[in-house]
């Protein structure tokens, strides 16, 4: 007979066992993994010591690269070489053609979401995005010698429920277990402790190669709370660039910059401006049919020629600030993020405009990687003592479609999450017996103007006079941010249950079905690894369940509901020897049941206790 | 339905001490929010994040005045009835027409401030009847409890109304 382990309460059975969180900054140009080692969060390096990982990858017939091979065969195979594909996620294909007009792939017809015709055939966002995580965690796995146990991935704070959605999806693909998802400004805000603080609003300056973003952010008592953001998905290091190439074109009096040398001339600039960062002149030089030119560029011509660009950003600044309803003189730090923001002038002129020195001593390509390394570090339970909490708000409102096309908003923006909100309809017609419930997610009042996320009908009512019907619609967002919704006729007593998903997400069965295909070793290997991860969970259980008997068994349960638990227990630890993952799966599953109303009771309870600590003077 | 003061373990009164709320609510939180529970069962994150939601909702409801009133009207079972009754009671409808001539007139900082006294004070009026409406614990009480709510609604709209136009005009 198998015998159970007891821990002393609080003791876990192998206190030396750290588990593994990291932290990914899942970024438009470059990807990032961190992890906490000894203390303090830092990126993990490829074996040529890269820290960054360009989100580049090129799919060849029984091959798929990664990062900066990839990145290198984007002009030679541009059709299979997908950049950037954080700006494809959650969006449907004719948003995508539209948008970016000269995209060099071929997407496949008759689809919502854009899918990338290859020589390794057809591919979806989520599925991209998927390898580059993939590498990520075979990095963060090698470097730590052991299994990750879970991850917090970061995404844009304006990114709505279907981006958020397509994240996660591309994690659970990519094998990862999300903690959570966290806002970019948040998690930059995070690596430099600025959630020990205890009330003040920040501002989030992120200015990386190709887009810049600005987030307002207040914090109260380790509550982070998003009030504005705002951006310019084309602004960027790489449109300083372009200024310099224009400005050197003109100045040589080179006829009009052939593509043939507008490489050359970018990277020339590129590495003009980097000099510029830490010397007064510098000077830039181009092979033009075999004849060398120079033309030394000073610091002073240098900042007149990006000056204009710096400017539109403070302009946006300025309405982040307006619709955050805050004076400029509240805000008290600004962090910066993303690797333009190196360059001196940018730095100057954004303090002047906040009155403010900007945090620039974390490398701001790492910052937003850090910061989500700190997160998980704590969520997956290395630091117990840490107090720290975040509470996040949903970016976006939430509401549906009413007559005229107007959206009614159901959650409105920052609300803290998890949240669950519902609000009655009624019908328009005599004897109407079903009803589109459409989702939209946005500020805008008419629909037109809001994000559709999903439509679904309700049907089956019973044919009632028009209004009679009550059609109660509840919203549930979890701390992600994700969402699902129920509608229910309640008046008939007869109830009908929708869930949706964002119509940009994957359902389960899919995100099943990429994984498995995905598996290139056969269903044994498959086999395994479920048995495996019922082992674990099943262990998982036992221990917890010990830990709880033994703190609160006694004064919470009888004799029978306690012997109830410890036979389930019992036949939980003799299963999980054997190889029989269905059985151990269903095992888990009668411990859940037999346990739920304990679990309840230790629930209220600490409530119970933790309040009563507090006292009132009335009470 | 629950009764969210219970909840909270704080007396079921209509004026509350908003600060010693916040606090108990980081405190909850701080016990129930799904971060806490990433390595828990499913079955521990399911009831953690009902609970966790369900906090949040009734720190929203308890923190905010008008639906802290209807709160307590719930719980002890007094049924409100819609809007629609107020639309009888004419010298409100008419306080709401002239508030509502002098919004659409208002053009300068001074106007609007006027305006926004006058909302405050008819609004700490209501606030009253509604606090001593809910003291009384009888029918009649709660009768002009549940009247002076929707009177506050009517003035809430007033007051974002009002807002908004500023930021427009000014």
């Amino acid at each position: 007979m198998a015998l159970l382990q007891i821990a002393e309460p609080g003791l876990s059975a192998e206190p030396h066992q750290r588990k593994i969180g990291v932290g990914i900054d899942l970024g438009t140009t470059n990807s990032l993994v961190s992890v906490v080692k000894s203390g303090a969060a830092e990126t993990l390096p490829d074996h040529d010591g890269k820290h960054l990982l360009p989100s580049v990858v090129q799919y060849q017939k029984d091959l798929t690269n990664v990062g900066e091979e990839a990145k290198n065969a984007s002009a030679s195979d541009p059709v299979n070489t997908i950049v950037s594909v954080k700006r494809f996620m959650g969006r449907n294909v004719e948003d995508v053609v539209s948008t970016w007009k000269k995209l060099p792939y071929q997407f496949a017809e008759n689809s919502g979401n854009p899918i990338f015709q290859t020589v390794q055939g057809n591919k979806n966002p989520i599925q991209i995005s998927a390898d580059i995580l993939t590498a990520l965690k075979v990095r963060a796995e090698a470097s730590m010698g052991d299994d990750i146990t879970g991850a917090v991935i970061t995404v844009p704070a304006y990114f709505d429920d279907a981006q958020r959605q397509s994240t996660k999806d591309a994690a659970q693909l990519a094998g990862l277990n999300v903690l959570r998802l966290l806002n970019e400004p948040t998690a930059a805000a995070i690596a430099y402790g600025l959630d020990n603080d205890e009330e003040g609003s920040i501002a989030v300056y992120d200015l990386g190669g190709g887009t810049f973003d600005v987030s307002i952010l207040h914090l109260n008592k380790g509550v982070f709370e998003v009030l504005s953001t705002g951006g310019d998905t084309a602004l960027g290091g790489d449109d300083f660039d372009l200024a310099i190439a224009e400005y050197v074109t003109g100045k040589l009096g080179v006829e009009e910059q052939s593509t043939k040398y507008h490489r050359q001339f970018m990277n020339a600039a590129k590495q003009v401006k980097e000099a510029l960062s830490t010397t007064d002149s510098a000077t830039f030089t181009v092979d033009i049919e075999s004849h060398l030119h120079s033309i030394t560029i000073t610091k002073l011509e240098f900042e007149s020629i990006i000056k204009p660009l710096i400017d539109n950003s403070i302009k946006i600044c300025k309405q982040a600030l307006a619709d955050a309803k805050l004076k400029v003189d509240k805000i008290q730090q600004v962090v910066m993020v993303g690797g333009s923001t190196r360059v001196p002038l940018v730095r100057e002129l954004v303090g002047n405009f906040f009155d403010t020195q900007p945090l620039t001593s974390i490398n701001p390509d790492k910052v937003v990687a850090i910061g989500a390394g700190i997160q998980a570090d704590i969520l997956v339970g290395n630091k117990p003592d840490n107090d720290m909490l975040l509470l996040d708000v949903l970016p976006l409102s939430l509401g549906i479609e009413t007559m005229g096309g107007l959206v009614e908003k159901i959650i409105p923006r920052n609300t803290t999450i998890p949240v669950a909100r519902a609000q009655e309809f009624t019908t328009f017609k005599d004897g109407q017996t079903a009803m589109m419930i459409h989702v939209l997610q946005g500020e805008r009042e008419l629909v037109d103007n809001c994000r559709s996320l999903a439509k679904f009908n309700l049907t089956d009512m019973p044919p009632m006079a028009a209004g009679a019907a009550h059609i109660r619609v509840t919203f549930q967002v979890d701390a992600d941010g994700l969402l699902s919704v129920t509608a229910m006729e309640k008046s008939s007593g007869t109830q009908a249950h929708i869930q949706v998903k964002p119509s940009y997400g994957l359902e389960e069965s899919e995100v099943l079905e990429m994984l498995t295909a995905s598996m290139t070793h056969a269903k044994d290997d498959m086999q395994a690894r479920m048995l495996k991860e019922q082992q674990v969970e099943g262990q998982r259980v036992l221990e917890a369940m010990d830990g709880a008997l033994s703190a609160d068994g006694d004064k919470l349960l009888s004799k029978d509901e306690r012997e109830a638990i410890d036979v389930a227990l019992l036949q939980l630890a003799t299963l999980i020897q054997s190889d029989d993952a269905d059985a151990i799966k269903q095992q888990i599953e009668t411990v859940d049941n037999v346990s739920q109303t304990f679990a309840s009771r230790r629930m209220d309870m600490s409530i119970r206790e933790a309040l009563s600590g507090q006292s009132v003077t009335d009470l | 339905m629950t009764n969210y003061f219970s909840l909270f373990n704080i007396p079921e009164k209509f004026s509350i001490d908003l600060i010693e709320l916040k606090a108990r609510y980081q405190t909850l939180q701080k016990l129930t929010h799904p971060d806490r529970f990433v390595n828990a069962s499913d079955q521990e994150k399911r009831m953690y994040m009902q609970k966790n939601t369900q906090i949040n909702d009734a720190y929203f409801v308890l923190s905010a005045s008008v639906k802290r009133g209807e709160h307590i009207l719930d719980i002890r079972g007094f049924k409100r009835v819609d809007e629609q009754a107020t639309h009888s009671d004419n010298s409100f409808l008419m306080q709401q027409m002239m508030l509502r001539e002098q919004l659409s007139e208002a053009t300068d900082e001074v106007s609007f401030n006027a305006l926004e006294d006058e909302v405050t004070t008819l609004t700490n009026d209501l606030l009253d009847k509604v606090r001593n409406g809910l003291d009384s614990h009888n029918e009649a009480g709660h009768r002009a409890a549940a009247d002076a709510l929707t009177k506050l609604k009517f003035l809430a709209k007033l007051g974002e109304e009002s807002l908004a136009r500023k930021e427009q005009i000014l």
